[in-house]
Formats: C-alpha cells, sequence, structure tokens
C-alpha cells in the first residue's frame, strides 16, 4: 500500500536537483538588493524629515517677520512650509513605497520560508511517531527530514524570489513616477519652481534686509570713514553666515533630490535582477545619505552659531 | 494637457521672478525709504510664494493618483504571497496538529483492546 511515508522517503536529493534547474536561469530579485532598497526609501524619509524641518523654521521666521507689518493678526499670516498639508500630502506618496519596499525585503529574505522549515521538520517527527504506534516503524531518519525541510524551504524562497521579481517589474513604472514626481517637488535647481526656489527666495529676503540696513548705516552722513566701517562690520559678516546657510541647505535639499532619484534607479535594477546596476545605485544612494547627513551637521551647526 | 500642478508652477515661477527682480533693484536704490518699500513688496510675494510652495506639494498626490494605487496594489500582492508562506506552515503544523490527535486515539484504543 502507497502511503504518506513513501512521500518522505523521496530522495532529497532528487529534490534539490530540481531546485537546482528550476532556480538556474531564473532571474530573481536578490534580497541584499531589495533590503538596500528598502532602508535606502526608509533612510530617505528619514533625511527629508530632517531637511523639512530646517526649511519649516526658516519659513516660519519669515511668516513672523511678514504678520509683524499686517495691521491684524491672522493665522494666514503664519503659514510655515510645508505645513500639515503638504507634509500629509508627501507621506501620502511615500508610504505605499516604504511598505511595498519592507515587504519585498521580507519576502525575499533568507528566512522568509524559515516556518515552513521547522513546521515539516516537525510533521517529519510526528509522522514517525504515529506510524510506530501503528506498528509501521517510522522511515524517515532524522536527516532525510531535515534535508526535506530544508528544500521545501528552499522552493518556498525561490518562488518568493521569482513572485518578487515579477511585482518588482510590474511595478517598476509607477515607482519611478512617484518617486521622480517627490524629486520634482524638491526642485532640479534653486530658480524654478521647488521647494529649493522657495528656500532660496527666503534667504534671498533675509539678504535684501541686509543690503538695506548696511546702505542705511552709510547714508546717516557719518563723515567718520573708519567707524562707518566698524558700523557696517557685523552687517557684513551676518551677510556671509546667511549666505553660508543658504548655500549650506540648498545642497542639502539637491542631496536629497539626487537619493530619490538614485532610488528609482535602484528599484529599475532591481526589478530588472541587473545586481551590478543595483550595487552601484545603493553605494551611491549610501554615499549620497552620508553626504546629506554631513551636510546637515554642518548646517545645524551654522544654525546654532 | 495642462494640469492643476502645472498651473500652479507657473504661478509660482511668476512669483519668483518677480520677487528676485524686485530684490534686484535694491541695489540701485539710493532712498532708504524707497528700499523700505522694495522690501515690504517683496515681503508680500515671499508670503505668497511659500503659500503657493504648500499648493504644489498638496496638488502631488492628485497627479500621482494612478501610480499609487498600483504600488499599493502591489504592495497588497507582496502581503498575500508572505501570506501564503505562512498559511502553507500553518497548514503543515494543523497536519501535525492531527497526527498528534490520531497518537491520544491510538493509546486510548489500545487501552480499549487490553481490558
Amino acid at each position: 500500500m502507497r502511503t504518506a511515508n513513501c512521500f518522505f522517503r523521496t530522495p532529497a536529493t532528487v529534490l534539490a536537483l530540481g531546485l537546482l534547474l528550476f532556480t538556474t536561469g531564473c532571474t530573481t530579485v536578490d534580497h541584499g538588493g531589495a533590503q538596500a532598497f528598502s532602508t535606502g526609501v526608509t533612510a530617505a524619509r528619514a533625511q527629508t524629515k530632517t531637511a523639512f524641518d530646517a526649511v519649516v523654521t526658516l519659513t516660519r521666521a519669515s511668516a513672523v517677520d511678514y504678520a509683524v507689518t499686517q495691521d491684524r493678526l491672522k493665522d494666514e499670516y503664519l503659514k510655515e512650509t510645508p505645513d500639515a498639508a503638504a507634509i500629509a500630502a508627501w507621506n501620502e506618496a511615500l508610504d505605499p513605497i516604504e511598505s511595498y519596499a519592507q515587504r519585498l525585503s521580507s519576502l525575499t529574505a533568507p528566512d522568509a520560508a524559515k516556518g515552513v522549515e521547522d513546521s515539516v521538520g516537525a510533521l517529519a517527527a510526528q509522522f514517525n511517531t504515529t506510524a510506530t504506534k501503528i506498528d509501521q516503524p517510522g522511515k524517515i531518519t532524522a536527516g532525510t527530514a531535515s534535508a526535506f525541510a530544508e528544500v521545501a524551504s528552499a522552493l518556498l524562497r525561490a518562488r518568493g524570489e521569482k513572485e518578487a521579481l515579477g511585482v518588482a517589474a510590474k511595478t517598476d513604472e509607477s515607482i519611478r513616477k512617484v518617486l521622480t514626481a517627490l524629486a520634482d517637488v524638491i526642485g532640479k535647481d534653486n530658480t524654478t519652481p521647488g521647494l529649493r526656489a522657495t528656500v532660496r527666495a527666503n534667504w534671498e529676503q533675509q539678504l535684501g534686509d541686509l543690503k538695506a540696513k548696511f546702505a542705511d548705516v552709510g547714508s546717516s552722513g557719518t563723515t567718520d570713514k573708519a567707524a562707518l566701517a566698524e558700523r557696517r562690520r557685523p552687517i557684513v559678516t551676518d551677510y556671509i553666515d546667511r549666505l553660508n546657510k543658504r548655500d549650506a541647505q540648498d545642497e542639502l535639499l539637491a542631496a536629497l533630490r539626487r537619493t530619490y532619484l538614485t532610488l528609482a534607479d535602484a528599484h529599475t535594477a532591481l526589478a530588472k535582477g541587473h545586481s551590478t546596476d543595483l550595487g552601484g545605485a545603493i553605494d551611491y544612494i549610501t554615499a549620497e545619505l552620508k553626504h546629506a547627513r554631513d551636510l546637515q551637521d554642518q548646517f545645524t551647526k551654522t544654525l546654532s552659531k | 494637457m495642462a494640469t492643476q500642478n502645472d498651473s500652479v508652477k507657473d504661478l509660482m515661477q511668476i512669483l519668483l521672478d518677480q520677487h528676485a527682480a524686485l530684490l534686484a533693484k535694491l541695489d540701485d536704490a539710493d532712498d532708504s525709504n524707497l528700499r523700505k518699500a522694495i522690501l515690504a513688496e517683496a515681503q508680500e510675494i515671499l508670503h505668497r510664494i511659500n503659500l503657493t510652495q504648500n499648493l504644489l506639494f498638496v496638488a502631488l498626490t492628485p497627479a500621482l493618483d494612478a501610480a499609487l494605487t498600483a504600488v499599493k496594489g502591489s504592495d497588497a500582492a507582496l502581503k498575500q504571497d508572505l501570506g501564503d508562506i505562512a498559511d502553507t506552515a500553518a497548514f503543515i503544523d494543523k497536519i501535525t496538529g492531527f497526527l498528534g490527535y490520531v497518537d491520544q486515539a491510538i493509546d486510548i484504543a489500545k487501552k480499549v483492546a487490553a481490558v
């Protein structure tokens, strides 16, 4: 009589060979790449928050400057950028990508099918116990059971990686569209519409105030050139300080934009199974994020002076 | 076809250009009152630039509706795949559990037979 025992006697080596044939030539999503993409998205979000917080601080100061020139104090004069609605819109676009990236990483993880492996091992042991009780001594050796469980797990993992590749390929265009749109809102430069241009305009207003102060000091009719120079010195120093802050903040936002664009490239490489391109993109993101963090530290230090 | 996002961008470009042009006049303004007037006008425009920037953010998601729906769909598919693996393990665990009950039944049957 054919029993389930026969099933368990199937040589694990045959299954292993089958697995080898199944996976050879299959392009799959590399777990390291999926994990790196997921880490990149999470890191980009953290970096975005830091960058946006600095923009809020800047634009809030501008809002105060604006409000004090008005006849009445109204909430609408105190709008900072990005405000709550803007942040919500940003998160609405980034949240699905972050969730997708995390699941992609989970599905391709080496231990994704570990639960199945453990369950198959437990089933084999239980099968032996039951077989013995019905006077049919168990035929599944511990080694065979373990090998079979591992093969079952590897098959599921390979299936998961293949599934992940299919999903990534199907989603790539949409992922690219969203990430590119986020980069676009940050701005390709600091003169065309985007956050970089907005930030620059806020700094230019502050620089304009200092230019006016500088000229006003000179128009007081003083003839003592040395005294005039000393009164102007702190204005010039302040001017240089704000120029540096302006440039540091712009570079921070430019780095953030590059990160989003590189994440799009990383996903395309992931979806095509191009590990070389993916590795290059991930290296670039890692370097960009470090660069961005260094800039942020520099910017924070400058702000605290 | 021009989108809401394009219209907001066009408005933003006009505001940015005006703001920059006004501040550029500061270098040639000899009179303090004129400088104050220029700065006050620039500040009015800056206030509108900041408001428009918020609109640019908000206009982002409607323009991405189809792409976001696709990403959410893929996220759901991956969730299903992960669920399938967990279901497989749960199914095997149920068989193991079932065999455990069979063992108990056999033990009882053997005891009854011995009596």
